[in-house]
């Protein structure tokens, strides 16, 4: 019975690693430095987690599913400064919005066509298309000035309620969809192992649409949040945005040959990238060291995650 | 302790356990020079696992392996190379991409001035190739060659290297009959300097073409070794097949009248033709034949994972048309893959999770949200009703025994309550009481109305579980048996065909 308890603990045990490191992390840096305890902090610390971790639970799921996608950085630039063209317009906000999602969950839904269709590993086609949308990001935010939005909009992306309400709704959902609905049911099948879901009477190729969709519907959401936050749009936004989304879910124990990972695990690496970046700001450390200090976290998170699936699986 | 240094290999008293089974009981087996010594035997016999034993992938639990009269302690792949001792399996390890000479020499390059000295490379390869009498280029790049000059490279990388045992296994499964006599000749004449084979195959006909000896293993254990010259056809036959026990007839329940699946003259471009059958409800049908007769493929036929290319199947009288797992398991049919765990199962995921794969529509509401406790209810269910050994609640397929997950296997599938069960190869590496408890679920299915195909290459197997046998050979259905009018050569005989 007893070993019950511990099996049950190591279905969690990559989670609850990526909680551990959360706290240490916070430790060190309460203790190092006086600023990282002010409320205002951590106050800052969760509004900036908002976009990553929105894009990253999109992510998540694209991983789980056994796909890949590179694209969603660019993707997000190009959602950005669409909306802020359409805001600058005089559109109603919530027409430019959604005409935002619409597009970012076509693009994501393209992306999944092209990897099913064609049979181009996923890292080939989003590669690819990762800059072909920075490249129609530019196009569309050629020459523009595109600042100083309605605050209808703005609200959306300052302060630190709005903000990471939504990140809070985006993880229920998330969480929900992999745990308790039939569709993300599937995406574990279908990371884990293809043809038996196939066998098994899976729509796999019609879900994997699906998990692209929904990942780009995520980059989507994310670029409306960063827009509304900073209250411009540029194409230059969510430059390797991708690697971190995909960085903040290995970390949080996502497999990245998929069938592995969870919207929790996801949260939490994303607050450990998050509260690393800030605490090393803290203590005065420039942000080369701060990616120095992230790559290797990932690395070591990596390597701890595959060292205990070769123990497990003996 | 020495061995006997009349033999190039000796394996003595060889015990090999898996969980759950032995996989080999004390076999022994010399292999002298010059001699073709073939190891016969069924499906799980032991023959694979006897020379993963030889080869070091596989350490012996007892026993002892002696080379040369010497005796080998620890033996791995790196000390068997260095003995001469060469294995060519039926998957080629060439690189393709690379030609013939440079693979005959993999990792034996020798080098001039730092650079790899390709003018002696390639003049050795062709004495080698001229020794063994094979017409190649060696600059011919592997991937344009037939399979049987494949084969052939591969044994003259073999001998690059002063082989003195070449391992052979199922050699001739995918050769045409020319290039089986072109790699016949080429044996011969290698058995004349001294080079010792082991040559592994289920093709019995072959024994006495190629073979000097014969060793016949049976469920692990070695039956007898034999000059091919003292073994009739009946004998060999005989041992292999074993006596069948009394008391192997089980009761079987009675088929019920209507008909659950019918093939009318099903073809698969190449691989089937005219497959015509029908099994009733509550009727069990063995479909049996050698390893490359088409069962698998008449399988995946009817369950949608090949289109058909012309043919009729019919379920509870309807045509249907089948195209895809979904609508095969639509149309009430469950498939039992051969390959457990890497068809079966999510190895990764828990019990619950891949019970739950094939019956998730069922567990959950129409907008998608999944009842877990009535999943978990079903598993539970069928963990006491199966027999299945858990040992917590929250293992991964991938830790349980094969007999546990070939259980688990049928527990996901017996969940969608199918019409026609298709089970291939379904007690492949089970041990025997493992075996009993999946003959025992096949009857209790059959009990309750449900079409169960057989598809297996162990006629012992078929004849103990089913209500009819049809044999299979060469994509063809060639013949019929009920129950009681047969014994097991006969059903070998006619999975054989003509003997030669």
């Amino acid at each position: 019975m007893f070993s019950g308890v511990l099996q049950r603990f190591q279905r969690f045990q990559r989670a609850f690693q990526a909680i551990l490191g959360l706290v240490l992390i916070n430790i060190v840096f309460l203790v190092l430095s006086p600023t990282y305890r002010q409320i205002g902090n951590f106050q800052n610390i969760f509004a900036q987690a908002t976009v990553l971790g929105i894009m990253a639970s999109g992510s998540t799921v694209v991983l789980i599913s056994g796909g890949l996608d590179l694209s969603v950085g660019s993707l997000l630039a190009l959602i950005a400064v669409i909306v802020g063209t359409l805001l600058a317009r005089g559109y109603a906000v919530w027409l430019c919005i959604v005409t935002g999602l619409l597009i970012a969950t076509g693009i994501g839904c393209t992306n999944g066509l092209v990897v099913i269709g064609t049979g181009v590993p996923p890292f080939i086609v989003t590669l690819g298309m990762m800059m072909v949308l920075r490249g129609l990001a530019e196009l569309v935010g050629a020459g523009k000035d595109l600042y100083s939005f309605p605050w209808s909009f703005r609200i959306l992306g300052s302060g630190y309620t709005v903000p990471v309400s939504i990140m809070a709704a985006v993880y229920a959902f998330s969480s929900l969809f992999l745990t308790r609905m039939r569709a993300g049911f599937y995406a574990y099948a279908i990371g884990g192992n293809p043809e038996v879901a196939r066998l098994a009477g899976v729509q796999v190729n019609r879900l994997r649409l699906v998990y692209y969709a929904l990942g780009g519907f995520m980059a989507g959401l994310a670029a409306i949040v960063l827009t509304a936050r900073l209250n411009f749009a540029s194409s230059t936004f969510g430059q390797g945005m991708e690697l971190n989304a995909i960085a903040a879910a290995v970390i949080g124990g996502t497999s990245l040959s998929g069938g592995i990972g969870g919207a929790l695990g996801t949260i939490v690496g994303v607050l450990v990238m998050t509260c690393l970046s800030a605490g090393l700001s803290h203590l005065g450390i420039g942000s080369s060291w701060q990616r120095v200090a992230i790559g290797v976290i990932i690395v070591l998170a990596v390597w701890l995650d595959i060292a205990q699936r070769r123990r497990v699986l003996k | 302790m020495t061995g006997s240094s009349q033999y190039l290999v000796e394996m003595k008293g060889i015990v090999k356990k898996f969980p759950g089974v032995v996989a080999l009981d004390h076999v022994d087996f010399t292999v002298k020079p010059g001699e073709v010594h073939v190891l016969l035997g069924e499906n799980g016999a032991g023959k694979s696992t006897l020379v993963k034993v030889l080869s070091g992938a596989y350490v012996a639990d007892e026993g002892e392996i002696y080379i040369e009269g010497q005796r080998v302690s620890n033996i791995s792949p790196e000390v068997a190379l260095h003995r001469g001792l060469r294995f060519i399996y039926q998957e080629p390890s060439l690189v393709f991409d690379l030609d013939v000479a440079r693979n005959i020499f993999l990792g034996l390059e020798t080098f001039k001035g730092g650079f790899v000295d390709l003018r002696r490379i390639y003049r050795k390869a062709q004495e080698l190739l001229q020794r063994m009498q094979v017409e190649l280029d060696p600059r011919t790049t592997v991937r344009n060659l037939s399979i049987t000059e494949q084969k052939l490279v591969e044994i003259a990388r073999a001998l690059a290297t002063e082989a003195k045992v070449i391992v052979l296994d199922e050699p001739t499964d995918v050769l045409e009959h020319y290039a089986r006599e072109r790699l016949f000749a080429i044996i011969k004449r290698l058995k004349a300097e001294g080079v010792g084979f082991v040559y592994i195959s289920h093709r019995y006909a072959e024994v006495y073409e190629i073979g000097d000896r014969v060793t016949i293993l049976r469920d692990g254990k070695n039956v007898g070794t034999f000059t091919v010259q003292e073994l009739s056809f009946e004998a060999m036959i005989e041992k292999m097949v074993g006596k069948s026990l009394k008391g192997q007839q089980r009761e079987l329940p009675l088929p019920r009248e209507a008909e659950a699946l019918r093939l009318e003259r099903v073809c698969l471009e190449g691989r089937l033709r005219n497959i015509s059958f029908a099994v009733r409800r509550g009727e069990v049908v063995s479909i049996t034949g050698l390893m490359g007769s088409g069962k698998t493929e008449l399988a995946e036929v009817i369950f949608g994972v090949r289109p058909k290319t012309s043919g009729t199947i019919y379920i509870e009288g309807e045509a249907k048309d089948i195209r895809s797992p979904a609508q095969a398991i639509q149309c009430g049919i469950a498939f039992l893959p051969e390959d457990r765990r890497t068809k079966g199962l999510i190895l990764d995921q828990t019990v619950r999770n891949n019970y739950g794969l094939p019956n998730l529509c069922r567990l959950s509401s129409r907008w998608g949200w999944i009842d877990f406790a009535a999943m978990d209810s079903e598993v539970d269910w069928y963990v006491r009703r199966l027999g299945i050994k858990l040992p917590h609640k929250f293992v991964l397929a991938g830790q349980l025994s094969g007999g546990n997950q070939q259980k688990l296997v049928l527990a996901k599938w017996l969940g969608t309550r199918p019409k026609v069960f298709l089970l291939d190869e379904p007690t492949r590496g089970i041990d025997v009481l493992g075996r009993r408890e999946i003959y025992n679920i096949v009857s209790e299915l059959a009990r309750q109305g449900v079409a169960v195909v057989v598809f297996t290459s162990d006629y012992n197997e078929a004849l103990e579980i089913s209500h009819r046998i049809l044999i299979m050979r060469r994509g063809e259905l060639c013949q019929e048996f009920s129950r009681g009018e047969v014994t097991e050569d006969a059903v070998l005989k006619a999975a054989i065909g003509e003997v030669r």
